[in-house]
């Protein structure tokens, strides 16, 4: 007897992740271009291998097999190696699963092994932006699989992220591969939109507080790389210095510029914290981070101190922490895409970004120092002498115009998880799927998991300054969920391929939102990305 | 071992009845019931997100437990329909982030049907993109701003305003400074966001040009600011001074314009002009003294009132015990008349969409303390539309400029400023709306 309680949960995990744990990420056999080779440990037989295409591949069959593979698609692997923000060559072995960041917790993965399901998945040929390749991998490998296993019938293709996004565009391209999607964390729609937040940020950050960053249009090759790498540099520079402009700010009430920032000779009057959040604001960056929550502050409940550092100080640190978090993606997959383009492709030429805040600008007008502040920043925004735009190169444009692009199609059940704090993938990525369903039918489709933090998390030392040193609350970061939120995903789309591929709206759905801590169903708008303010 | 699927769901089943009773919090709303969520066939939920702590909360305070002691009494007289009234009230404590946390709580959580006296412009906007009012047909009855965009249907579809706009009052202050004050040199200060722009834009259209125009940054206010503002409206020998703000900013006007002996006629709005609030603050009733403001309501001072002898009383039965009576608690318990109202005229068969056509197609009527009529229609989600004009005496008693209220009408637009001939109707049997 078995149920899918935490603790049979708990005690499933156990069992398997002793052995899998090992299996899983030293132990799988390769074997390149040809036939899997295979071992079986305990319960569990994995094998390894390689696609035509050179990636590596894990896959994991338990002696229970009950005909369902899960198809784990990774999400964004940068192309360099840079200490502190790339780890490509460690990144090269095959997961077959959603794992913790660091790959110490496979409970996702020994769960659905000792529930009766396969699970697969690689590295792809490529690093950095690969849907396209991706799909060619995914389509091999289901092929490697079900000649190795006969079993299998079923195929629930998942993926984080960018893997999000390349099971998006496999289940539009190939729709009778497979019959169910989990799109965790889903980057959706158009690469665009997700490089046009780092376009925006990177433009806004250089015009007002760094002019020696690059932010676009690297060399090819190792000066390029380098280039990347400065950036990089110079951003965490950058967020030292806004860090402790902010936090003078908050103690004095008077602006305090960075040295060498071009904006205090415009806008030195205005916070540098109300500046930083409008640039934030504009590139559609969420305004709760990882240790910022918006409604916390130093001292008793209710004092004046607390309100003011909740009103206008957190969300311009949530800014800083969540900005600077995608510095990373920001810079590297510039420079990805750049190169696969050709040049540079991002334009803001014809950018409004002061329309991009109509609401914004309501919403956090206190903390973007008032109206007239506002104004001030829109206009040093629009000056062209003092805040040139970036215009693309037209043939770089055309070739990143190419890159896949999702119709948001659902031709199966799919389930999204997401979080509405995603500091790299905004939740506008999914809401966008949610918006390109138009019918009953289409919407019947589409189950999103919402993943949203607690309403208070941040917290404060004695002196009362802000910890940044706890973990990420869950709803915030990227892709920070829980073993339970991800079988929560698993175990709906299971439920719907076992079904005629129906996702259930009834008590089951009920029950798994119920008992999985920190997600709900409640209907949301999400909030678009700002691509999409035309 | 078992596997996870729905053939598995009659096993599980009592663990899914077991967990229904723990989780029923957290279950999501199911479309075929929001028409009707938080109604019963004996109660109506609805929920307020408001501060009831902290610097912002001073005088709001009040508001919603004002409007759950009139609640109370409309129950103890039977309900509405035969339906009880529970007001479910959180504390954002005026931040935009708690605001839209806990309106997703009283709708998710907490099932109401509909949200009633939220406070602030840049938290109902907030509320209203995060949340979807709208995309959800969640109405949200009497928000407590006077933003004039709020009246805008295409985009705030399921949003009342109650009060009249901000943009209605400077018209309405800007011609009585130009007949009463004419020649004189003004100023304004003003909130620099879309409390104060409305107000700013009114006064003109009014016709009124500032010699000092002082925006300050909401949450900027403090005493050395309001240090900065009384040295530039000396220095433009501003004689009539507009205080367009909250009551902490009308406080540090005042409590630094008295200490630094700067004497100006103030005006300050029906904001931030409430007397006890500002006494709350820290500002003597004398120091109020000759202060002109506006309201729409009557003078919780005025025991001739209707109204206001039946909110007196219902003040002292129902609401919390040893609450003061003030301004603050006549908004509550209007807002609260007019919610049941419209309740009322919904039907027995409640529906939110119900309740939002009953506003629209009846709401001119709903019967209220208000001394300036609604304004809703099936085309407009205009409120009240006027206000009357008065000044403090040294007790902080505000008193009608002619001794009786003179309503002045307006738009939010280029209409003119007019004397109201509209006869507010007499307060149905018991204060129970019909």
């Amino acid at each position: 007897m078995s149920t899918f309680t935490n603790s049979k949960k708990r005690f499933a995990a156990s069992l398997a992740v002793v052995a899998l744990i090992s299996v899983g990420l030293t132990s799988i056999p390769v074997a390149a271009n040809a036939a899997p080779v295979c071992a079986t440990v305990g319960k569990v037989t994995s094998c390894g291998g390689a696609t035509t295409d050179g990636a590596k591949y894990a896959i994991q069959v338990p002696s229970n097999f009950n005909g369902t593979l899960f198809l784990y698609s990774h999400g964004y692997r940068y192309v360099m190696d840079i200490p502190g923000y790339s780890t490509a060559a460690v990144l090269a072995n095959p997961i077959p699963g959603p794992t913790s960041s660091d790959y110490s917790d496979m409970t996702t993965i020994g769960t659905l092994l000792e529930e009766g399901y396969a699970v697969a998945g690689s590295t792809f040929p490529v690093l950095g932006w690969n849907t396209k390749e991706a799909i060619k991998t995914n389509v091999e490998l289901i092929g490697v699989v079900k000649k190795k296993f006969t079993k299998t019938k079923k195929v629930i293709a998942w993926g984080e992220s960018l893997g999000g996004y390349i099971t998006q565009a496999l289940a539009e391209k190939y729709p009778k591969l497979i019959d169910a999607s989990g799109l965790m964390c889903p980057a959706l729609g158009n690469v665009a939109a997700e490089l046009a937040t780092a376009g925006d940020f990177l433009w806004g950050l250089k015009t007002l507080f760094e002019p020696k960053i690059k932010g676009r249009n690297y060399s090819a090759g190792i000066p390029g790389m380098v280039e990347a790498g400065t950036d990089l540099a110079l951003l965490k520079a950058l967020a030292d210095k806004l860090k402790t402009s902010i936090g003078t700010e908050l103690v004095t009430s008077a602006p305090s510029w960075p040295a060498g920032a071009p904006g205090a000779a415009v806008l030195g009057a205005i916070p540098v914290r109300s500046v930083l959040l409008y640039i934030g604001l504009m590139a559609g960056i969420p305004t709760r981070s990882a240790h910022f929550d918006g409604v916390s502050g130093p001292g008793a409940d209710g004092s004046s101190t607390a309100f003011g550092f909740a009103a206008v100080g957190s969300p311009a640190f949530a800014i800083l922490e969540n900005g600077f978090n995608a510095a990373g993606l920001a810079v590297l997959g510039t420079y990805d895409l750049e190169k696969q383009s050709g040049g540079p492709f991002y334009d803001n030429t014809k950018t409004d970004y002061a329309k991009r805040v109509t609401v914004e600008k309501s919403v956090y007008n206190g903390a973007l120092s008032g109206s007239t502040a506002i104004a001030g920043i829109q206009l040093a925004l629009a000056n062209a002498a003092f805040a040139p735009r970036w215009a693309a190169d037209p043939l770089a444009a055309y070739n990143f115009s190419k890159q896949i692009k999702h119709t948001g199609k659902l031709n199966h059940p799919t389930v999204a998880l997401t979080a509405t704090e995603d500091a790299i993938v905004p939740e506008g990525n999914t809401q966008w799927l949610i918006n390109k369903q138009k019918t009953a039918a289409d919407k019947a489709k589409l189950l999103v998991l919402w993943n949203a933090p607690a309403d208070a998390y941040t917290t404060f030392d004695a002196t009362g300054t802000p910890v940044s040193s706890t973990p990420e609350a869950n709803g915030t970061g990227h892709c920070n969920f829980t073993a339970d939120q991800y079988l929560a995903v698993a175990h709906m789309l299971a439920d719907a391929v076992d079904n005629g591929g129906k996702l259930d709206t009834g008590a089951f759905r009920d029950y798994v939102v119920a008992t999985t801590d920190g997600i709900s169903i409640e209907p949301r708008k999400g909030r678009m990305q700002k691509f999409y303010d035309k | 071992m078992m596997r996870f699927t729905r053939s598995k769901k009659g096993m599980i089943g009592s663990a899914i009845v077991a967990a229904a009773a723990l989780a029923v919090s957290a279950l999501p709303a199911q479309a075929a019931s929001t028409e009707t969520q938080g109604v019963t066939a004996t109660q109506i939920t609805l929920g307020i997100s408001q501060p009831t702590n902290g610097p912002a909360s001073y005088g709001y305070n009040k508001v919603a437990p004002a409007m759950d002691a009139y609640f109370k009494y409309v129950n103890a007289n039977g309900g509405v329909n035969g339906r009880k009234i529970k007001l479910i009230v959180k504390n954002d404590g005026y931040k935009v982030t708690d605001a839209v946390n806990k309106t997703v709580e009283l709708i998710s959580r907490d099932k109401v049907f509909a949200l009633v006296g939220s406070l602030g412009t840049a938290n109902n906007i907030a509320v209203s993109n995060a949340v979807d009012l709208a995309g959800q047909g969640i109405p949200s009855l009497y928000v407590n701003s006077g933003f004039s965009g709020f009246a805008n249907k295409s985009t705030y579809k399921t949003m009342f305003p109650l009060f009249p706009t901000y943009y209605m009052e400077t018209k309405v202050l800007g011609e009585y400074i130009k007949k009463n004050f004419p020649g004189k040199k003004v100023g304004i200060i003003y909130q620099d966001d879309d409390f104060g722009d409305d107000a700013l834009a009114g006064l003109k259209q009014a016709g009124v040009t500032p010699a000092a125009s002082i925006p300050y940054a909401s949450l900027s206010q403090s005493a050395a600011t309001a240090a900065t503002w009384v040295s530039k409206l000396k220095t433009a020998d501003a004689e009539v001074v507009i205080m367009y703000g909250v009551t902490s900013a009308a406080a540090f006007a005042l409590g630094t314009a008295y200490a630094l002996g700067y004497k100006p006629q103030w005006i300050i709005d029906s904001v931030g002009g409430v007397s006890a609030t500002l006494q709350l603050l820290g500002i003597q009733a004398p120091l109020l003294n000759g202060v002109i403001t506006s309201s729409f309501l009557p003078a919780s001072t005025d025991t001739t009132d209707e109204y206001i002898k039946l909110f007196q009383t219902i003040n002292t039965k129902y609401n919390v015990a040893g609450t003061k009576f003030d301004d603050n608690v006549v908004t509550g318990m209007n807002t609260a008349m007019m919610t049941v109202a419209a309740l009322k005229a919904a039907g027995k068969n409640l529906t939110r969409s119900g309740v939002i056509k009953a506003i629209e197609t009846k709401g001119k009527t709903f019967p209220s303390a208000s001394l300036a009529q609604p304004q809703f229609s099936t085309t407009s989600h205009v409120g009240y539309n006027g206000f009357w004009i008065g000044t403090y005496d040294a007790t902080g008693t505000l008193k009608p400029e002619t001794g009786k209220y003179k309503i002045y009408t307006t738009d939010s637009g280029s209409g003119a400023v007019k004397v109201s001939t509209w006869k507010r109707p007499a307060m149905p049997a018991k204060g129970l709306p019909k």
